[in-house]
């Protein structure tokens, strides 16, 4: 019975690569390990696919410094060595940040993800906007109801305010606007930027457009508050 | 990668691509994409694909040119396709012209322009892109600063309806002829470009599998039918054949294969490395465009078959490999090659897999073992439901082979099986349709039979199209049913499979009428098919895009009758609108075995059985047969012994020997 290793990599997306979907980018890294010749474990089954698991989909169109996957290889390799051979596989824009050996039974990463921090570009206006007052808007309330599609079609309430964490202003100017934020991700609740954007536009009392996605990182849920993902 | 993009257009384009669907498609900087920088070669050359990049990219003849072209220094091969419809509307809006996915420059700026035809109704799409390209449509508009537009691939050598649209066709194969091409439009610039556009087509027309339409005339008769095709001043000034000759390639082993085939990130129809087994098919199933167009057949050998699996697994990442041929296991050396692949690339995950299997047990077998890894649907075509009419098409499938190949089936485990079934073919009766009806229902026996009263998962999948009478086969003074029968054909056979493990599936007549059309169309439908364009037909392959009553509009405003094209049954002595090009294959061949087939007189493979002097072998130098009854056969070498076998299967000395 051969040891089983998991390799937990941190993951960039950038530049032209933001046009690659989820399924794709999966297909193109389980193609980039294969010609690094990793020894992936494979499911078992009908249909066997390689052990690599992401922690969360990245949406379409947006760029990353902070994707994690969890690669299970069939025998162990040195993280270098990983490092060292899959790095030049990876097709352009995509980039391997760092690498870590984790505990190969534990849980994976999907299942450990809480929060996704992101940096959000957003429009709005004419007339011109005062952002400080839409974020501080938001800020200060305590609920705050956007509709979604449910799983059969008919909206969904959802209140934003619980999945919202961290919201800061970084910059505004000319009509666009830069925030910080962490939205819960995982399971159970999660919230898509684009909602918080819904919310926002609450505030601004008029529509807001979506300018850029950037994530910055995935985070757990440690006893002392937010660990990066990566790190546990 | 993102240097070479000609800065002005990526812009324009990067705006874009946020607002369509899966934009990875345009990006072009795909694993294994070559990036040359413009200015290091002499000669650019845009392989266009005519249709969108998920089904463009599964074409091995495109990825064999891009790799041809790539590997001269002096040449570079960039990539085209049709943008989605959401993607042209962006494009037309913003202004920006068809681009290469390399380097986002337009096409217009390429020296050559080539569109791949692989089956006719791409037509419309290749009058689009042109368009798109901001490319003069007529050839004779274009202007020095304009590509020179190529046309190949199986439809080239019946293309005459974009006779008007294209410069010069390519018949047959194309990896030395690019070559000779490019060498000769290297030579030609060097010389300073005498004679302009016209004076590099009387240049190239001489090469072997280059046809120049502008130097041939057709003049009709009163009734409407071809009175002559000749060869016009312009093209005797230019020395070009009377009759152009398509290009074969002798030795696939001396060919160069792309081993470095491009990893798309979207996902292609057939998301796998090919290695090409072996060209040509020499079953001579009567309706088969491909079978007759390929001929003669020529094998790789099977260490060379390994030696590219193991490059293309390495360098691309994949995990299936397919075989790729006419009909795979028709390969001599298959069984030895496939064991040993598969074992191989077992340890790595790689799946072999054979998309074409011949109708028998010994296929089917040969297919579990080689899909040890993974089962995918298995498809069998018997084409006809009767013996009677599969002797009428010469595809040799008995019922003997039917039922073994089934009960070989079940027994390895499958429980979906796809039949691909034609209906519409010359001949056919009710009874016919009948049999079809029982072959599926046998299939439900036999899964019965083999797996025993357990709960039934099985799947059959009965797919019928329509016969298309085809260029350059025996069927092709045949003509196609009229709609209205192969609608009540259809609804027949809808009626009659009504079974919960019996789905049917049939392709839309409408589309197969038209494909029949431009099949068998002269260059009086170039007009039809322009006004069809300008109407707004596109993608006429595409289910939700096809609009067929702006293709009868355009017949009607050019006065000509599309069912006088498809369904006229067309005389031995017919002037056809492709008789002067040459496929090798006599037509006395093809009187012969339409004769034959109208007797329900099936033929055997000619490489275990006796030749039928199809022509395609005998007046070639340097190609020899060597035919061993019940052996495999393989190409002599140029320049080895061989021995030309006669119709009574003694040796006797072949033409050009001694």
């Amino acid at each position: 019975m051969k040891e089983l290793q998991t390799i937990r990599c941190l993951l960039a997306k950038n530049g032209e690569a933001r046009f690659i979907g989820h399924l794709d980018l999966a297909r193109a890294v389980e193609r980039a390990a294969r010609r690094a010749a990793l020894p992936l474990a494979h499911t078992e089954g009908f249909n066997p696919r390689p052990r690599i698991s992401f922690a969360s989909a990245l949406a379409l169109g947006a760029t990353s410094e902070g994707e994690v996957v969890d690669f299970t290889l069939r025998e162990p390799v040195p993280v270098a060595e990983f490092l060292a051979r899959l790095r030049p596989q990876m097709p352009p824009g995509l980039a391997l940040l760092a690498a870590r050996e984790v505990p190969a039974k534990g849980p994976s990463p999907a299942q450990l993800l809480r929060w996704s921090a992101y940096r959000l570009v957003l429009a709005g206006g004419p007339p011109a906007l005062d952002w400080r007052a839409v974020v501080g808007g938001f800020l200060g309330s305590d609920e705050c109801i956007v509709e979604r599609a449910g799983k059969d079609g008919r909206p969904v309430l959802v209140d934003v305010v619980p999945l919202v964490r961290d919201l800061q202003l970084l910059e505004a100017e000319d009509g666009h606007a830069a925030v910080s934020v962490l939205l819960r991700a995982g399971g159970q609740d999660n919230l898509r930027p684009a909602e918080l954007v819904q919310a926002l536009a609450a505030f601004a009392g008029q529509p807001l457009t979506l300018k850029a996605v950037h994530r910055l990182g995935l985070f757990a849920e440690g006893p002392q508050g937010l660990v990066p993902l990566f790190e546990i | 990668m993102e240097a070479t993009r000609a800065s002005s257009w990526r812009d324009a384009i990067e705006a874009i691509l946020p607002k369509v669907s899966k934009p990875a498609r345009y990006l072009g900087n795909e694993w294994n994409s070559v990036h040359k920088p413009w200015g290091s070669v002499r000669v650019r050359f845009a392989l266009c694909f005519p249709d969108i990049y998920e089904i463009g990219m599964s074409n091995l003849g495109g990825a064999i040119l891009y790799h041809e072209i790539n590997r001269r220094p002096d040449a570079l091969a960039e990539r085209v396709f049709a943008p989605w419809t959401d993607m042209e509307e962006e494009m037309r809006r913003a202004g920006v012209p068809l681009f290469s996915l390399e380097s986002w420059r337009p096409v217009r700026d390429f020296e050559f322009l080539g569109f791949s035809l692989q089956y006719e109704m791409l037509a419309s799409n290749v009058l689009n892109l042109l368009d798109l390209a901001c490319v003069p449509l007529q050839s004779g508009r274009r202007g020095p600063e304009d590509p020179f537009i190529v046309a190949g691939g199986p439809c080239a050598v019946n293309a005459e309806p974009l006779a008007e649209y294209i410069d010069f066709f390519v018949l047959g194969e194309a990896e030395e002829l690019i070559h000779e091409l490019l060498d000769s439009y290297l030579a030609w610039c060097d010389a300073g470009r005498p004679g302009g556009r016209g004076g590099f087509l009387g240049r190239i027309c001489a090469i072997q599998g280059i046809y120049v339409p502008s130097f041939y005339d057709v003049t009709y008769r009163p009734d409407g039918r071809i009175e002559a095709i000749r060869l016009n001043e312009a093209g005797r000034e230019a020395g070009a054949p009377e009759r152009p000759q398509r290009r074969i390639v002798r030795d696939l082993d001396k060919m160069d294969f792309p081993t470095r085939p491009i990893v798309p990130y979207t996902e292609p129809i057939f998301d796998r490395m090919m290695v090409e087994v072996f060209r040509g098919c020499s079953r001579g199933c009567r309706f088969c465009h491909a079978g007759m167009s390929y001929r003669p057949v020529r094998e790789r050998s099977p260490e060379k078959v390994k030696e590219l699996a193991r490059e293309l697994a390495r360098n691309t990442g994949h995990h299936e490999l397919s075989l790729v041929s006419l009909a795979t296991n028709d390969y001599g050396a298959v069984q030895d090659v496939l064991c040993d692949l598969a074992s191989d690339l077992a340890g790595t995950g790689i799946n072999v897999s054979l998309p074409s299997l011949r109708v028998d047990a010994y296929s089917v077998e040969l297919a579990h073992r080689v899909q040890a890894v993974r089962k995918s649907g298995l498809t069998l075509a018997p084409e006809a439901g009767t013996q009677r009419l599969r002797d009428v098409i010469n595809k040799g499938v008995s019922e003997e082979n039917y039922v073994q190949a089934l009960e070989a089936a079940f027994r390895a485990g499958w429980d979906a099986v796809k039949l691909y079934f034609m209906i519409g073919l010359p001949t056919e009766t009710d009874e016919d349709l009948e049999g079809i009806v029982r072959m599926a229902y046998q299939a439900v026996d036999i899964y019965r039979r083999v797996r025993g009263p357990k709960r039934c998962r099985l799947q059959v999948t009965v797919s019928t199209s329509s016969f298309v009478p085809k260029a350059h086969t025996p069927f092709q003074w045949e003509p196609q049913a009229p709609l209205a029968e192969l609608e009540r054909r259809q609804a027949y056979l809808k009626a009659r499979l009504r079974h919960p493990a019996i789905k049917y599936r049939w392709h839309n007549p409408k589309v197969s009428f038209l494909e029949a059309v431009l099949s068998r169309g002269d260059r009086r439908l170039g007009k039809v098919l322009e006004r069809a364009w300008r109407k707004g037909c596109k993608f006429d392959g595409w289910e939700e895009h096809f609009r067929y009553e702006a293709w009868l509009e355009a017949f009607r405003e050019e006065g000509l009758d599309p069912f006088w094209y498809a369904g006229r049954r067309l005389a031995y002595n017919d002037i056809l609108p492709w008789e002067h090009l040459d496929t090798g294959i006599r037509k006395e061949f093809l009187i012969d075995d339409h004769r034959a087939a109208l007797r329900a007189a099936g033929k055997e493979d000619c490489r275990w059985d006796r030749c039928k002097l199809c022509g395609v072998c005998l007046d070639r130098p340097g190609v020899r047969i060597r035919l061993k009854p019940g052996d495999k056969v393989r190409m002599a070498k140029p320049g080895t012994a061989s021995r030309a076998v006669s119709l009574a299967g003694e040796p006797c000395g072949g033409p050009g020997d001694g």
